[in-house]
């Protein structure tokens, strides 16, 4: 399996000479399987750049599964020049929104309504399917299986778990573990507490001993406790450990925070390793456009 | 039969809500600095936007692994924010008028289902039934009677004949329901709560809130329910009540113990609550 990150930047696009080395696209990851099947998790702003990268092996297939239509993750969508060629086939996964009542297919061809986009929807020329999923559907997608879980974020967010060739992959999309929303003294506090953690052990019973993970961490922990706790997003500290109680060695730290220049996550990963941050064994590094992993 | 499982579903989709809690919500939520502590109190406190939260969770669109069986665990599971836009989504439809259809007071019909919620808890942790089961108790005494607000909604002028038949005649109200629409609003909100894949023990303990003298073995849930719905009855000034209170089976005052007349002193957070419950009723 290759996993191949197009997309590693949270919120919106941050291009410019500090971000040059790890990028300025928002999400986008490719995924191919040994057999060359083609899994691409969301359709950030990254997904322009590999859309012209599969050109040359028309006509193409593949799914796109989307962790949250939030725009980080779906505004790349209208400039992914496969969707316009005939003959392509693009599959689409993702939740229905249960607040406003959407699929996804609405969703997604609402950002291209013509006041935002000059061609309609409609107007794509490959073939497309939209599916809705819920939570534990196990899409086959030629040698790969893909699982979905929901995840904690301000909208419904799948994460992704993919098999192919023996191997496992986890992509969480955004989340951010749910903490407790009373105090210790509080009545409410315990019981509380006993649901946040009988999730998160649902969760890592679900990614446990992962080949490799994908992992939201926009913040550091004082950004996170300063202001950001239920903005929907981890701080290294927290996703570094929950990828340790779920037995994981590989991480890959991804959404970094669009103020966050490449000099300055240089030195947060080194601090975190000097602070004895990253526990042994583990490889931690930040995500980094057209970076590839192998497994 | 005018009343069934389809059409009462139906009927909770346009169902406004108390102002109490719309108001609060939509307070709450217009401050992006919102107390998720604070939301979840107040829809824990409504009948009508808990059903509709917990229906929503638990549907198909999450297509959750676990059953969602109380606010708090809606929001660890599916996040505050998204709790908050639910609750938007549900005070928008608009509030209860002061007298809901069929001359069902909302106040009355507010201070009774949040009585019998708080007493039903009460009334379990006095039992040493553990803390993650006295949610259900609450859920349970919250919801018993939300069939009376939308039967009520659904057939208007038989409902009126039965709540005046009930007072006429002091009856219970849902042998009154069942004489004039051959139905009673204890099914009906067993119906709704049985459809959305509530868990059984508190579908049951609401089917069966008033005829638990027909069970061999009652649960504790049920047992806590029915006292619990008898108190609040007991607590209400005569001009408001529209159902009478009913006499307590052999096996459920075996397992209270002591008489009923002296289970609130017998509770310690009971005058707690009940402040609580008055300060929320005066929002």
């Amino acid at each position: 399996m290759q996993i191949t990150f197009y997309g590693v930047r949270g919120s919106i696009p941050s291009p410019g000479p500090d971000t040059v080395r790890y990028g300025g696209n928002t999400t986008c990851i490719d995924v191919v399987t040994d057999n060359g099947d083609r899994i691409i998790l969301d359709g950030g702003t990254g997904i322009r750049q590999l859309g012209l990268d599969m050109m040359d092996q028309l006509p193409l297939s593949c799914s796109i599964f989307i962790t949250h239509t939030h725009w980080d993750h779906i505004q790349g969508l209208p400039f992914f020049t496969p969707l316009f060629v005939p003959g392509n086939k693009v599959d689409f996964y993702g939740a229905f929104d249960p607040v406003y009542m959407k699929d996804l297919r609405t969703i997604l061809a609402q950002q291209m309504e013509y006041c935002y986009f000059p061609i309609r929807e409609n107007e794509l020329k490959a073939t497309l399917s939209y599916n809705s999923l819920q939570e534990g559907d196990k899409i086959t997608v030629g040698s790969a299986t893909v699982t979905c879980i929901l995840l904690n974020h301000p909208v419904l967010n799948f994460g992704y778990l993919i098999e192919a060739d023996g191997k496992r992959f986890f992509f969480t999309g955004d989340n951010e573990s749910p903490i407790n929303i009373y105090n210790p003294e509080d009545d409410d506090y315990a019981e509380f507490q006993g649901l946040i953690e009988e999730r998160e052990s649902h969760i890592i019973d679900f990614i446990r001993g992962v080949d490799c993970i994908v992992i939201d961490a926009q913040y550091t922990k004082e950004e996170y406790f300063k202001n950001k706790v239920g903005w929907g997003h981890g701080y290294f500290e927290s996703s570094i450990r929950l990828a340790e109680k779920a037995e994981i060695s590989q991480v890959h730290i991804t959404h970094h925070d669009p103020t966050r220049t490449d000099s300055q996550l240089d030195s947060i990963f080194s601090q975190l390793a000097q602070q004895g941050a990253i526990p042994q064994g583990m490889h931690v590094s930040p995500a980094k456009e057209k970076y590839t992993i192998y497994l | 039969m005018s009343v069934d499982q389809e059409k009462l579903e139906h009927l909770v989709e346009q169902m406004p809500t108390f102002p109490q809690s719309a108001q609060r919500v939509m307070e709450i939520c217009a401050d992006i600095n919102y107390s998720t502590q604070e939301l979840v109190s107040i829809i824990e406190r409504d009948p009508i936007i808990t059903l509709k939260v917990l229906k929503l969770v638990n549907s198909a669109y999450f297509g959750l692994s676990k059953k969602i069986t109380s606010i708090k665990h809606s929001v660890v599971y599916v996040g505050s924010n998204t709790i908050k836009n639910i609750a938007i989504a549900i005070t928008t439809i608009g509030i209860l008028p002061k007298v809901a259809q069929a001359g069902v007071s909302r106040t009355h019909f507010l201070t009774h289902s949040l009585t019998t919620a708080v007493l039903s808890r009460l009334i379990g942790r006095s039992k040493g039934i553990p803390e993650n089961e006295l949610t259900n108790f609450y859920i349970a005494g919250l919801l018993h009677d939300i069939g009376v607000i939308l039967t009520a909604q659904l057939v208007k002028s038989e409902y009126k004949q039965a709540i005046d038949l009930a007072r006429t005649e002091t009856l219970p109200l849902h042998m009154a329901e069942q004489q004039v629409l051959d139905f009673n609003h204890a099914e009906a909100s067993a119906l709704l709560v049985e459809k959305w894949q509530f868990p059984e023990t508190l579908v049951s303990c609401i089917r069966n809130h008033h005829k638990i003298d027909l069970l061999d073995n009652p649960s504790a849930m049920e047992n806590a329910v029915f006292i619990a719905n008898q108190l609040s009855k007991m607590m209400e000034d005569d001009e408001n009540r529209i159902s009478a209170v009913e006499a307590i089976p052999e096996a459920t005052q075996l397992w209270l113990g002591s008489p009923i007349e002296t289970v609130i002193e017998s509770l310690p957070d009971f005058s707690g609550e009940m402040e609580r419950i008055k300060a929320f009723m005066s929002l």
